[in-house]
């Protein structure tokens, strides 16, 4: 691998990760807002719900709707970002042939098949378990955080 | 197969010690100290955060599992 592509490979992706990383923190340590959602702590959360500060960024659906909702949107919103990161960079950057983006949209699609009945099973229960742990039907577990 | 130096995978054992350094202070409580987890989770709230850690953890699967197969996890050879 030439130098220069190497150099802007490592340099791109440290600034999305530190980027990802730098949102998390600036998240965590701004002060909660009031009105739009209300404040996520660990406490607040409803069972089956996601809440958020933006409008309309986070569905607040319940039940199997919005377990479904969440789940399948998370693994096709993911897959179609990683598709578009891929693109551009077999077509900009590295200016390789169609087999890498061929091979990226077939494995990648192989694995999300693969990938998401289990993780639509374990989105599942971890809701589950946190809705029988609030209505007191099992004990909750203590552990750090 | 290429020989390297031990430097080279003492440099990778010395990150990866700091960064597990990390994660402990956070996990034992140590003063503004967030985990990993709790920075994950922050982003996760939002789609786009979901999307992106959703992509990387797709992207690292295909890379290291299943990039050079074809398709149906066939190796033609």
């Amino acid at each position: 691998m030439p130098v220069s592509l190497a150099v802007t490979l490592m340099l791109t992706a440290y600034l999305l990760v530190m980027g990802y990383l730098a949102a998390g923190l600036w998240i965590l340590r701004r002060p909660p807002e009031q009105g739009i959602g209300r404040p996520v702590g660990r406490g607040a959360r409803r069972p089956g719900a996601v809440t958020a500060r933006w409008p309309g960024a986070v569905c607040a659906r319940r039940g199997w709707p919005g377990l479904v909702r969440a789940v399948a949107g998370t693994a096709l919103g993911g897959y179609l970002l990683l598709m578009v990161v891929l693109a551009g960079y077999s077509r900009v950057v590295a200016r390789v042939d169609g087999h890498l983006l061929a091979s990226a949209l077939t494995g990648c699609a192989a694995l999300t098949g693969v990938a998401l009945p289990v993780f639509f099973l374990t989105s599942w229960l971890t809701v589950r378990r946190r809705g029988e742990r609030r209505s007191g039907r099992r004990p909750t577990r203590s552990g750090p955080r | 197969m290429v020989q390297h130096s031990v430097i080279g995978y003492l440099v990778w054992a010395v990150l990866f010690g700091a960064l597990f350094a990390w994660e402990a202070l956070g996990l034992v409580g140590a003063a503004g100290v967030p985990t990993i987890s709790d920075v994950v989770r922050a982003v996760m709230r939002y789609p786009v955060g979901r999307w992106a850690l959703f992509a990387l953890w797709l992207w690292f699967g295909w890379h290291f599992f299943v990039r050079g197969w074809h398709f149906l996890l066939q190796d033609t050879s």
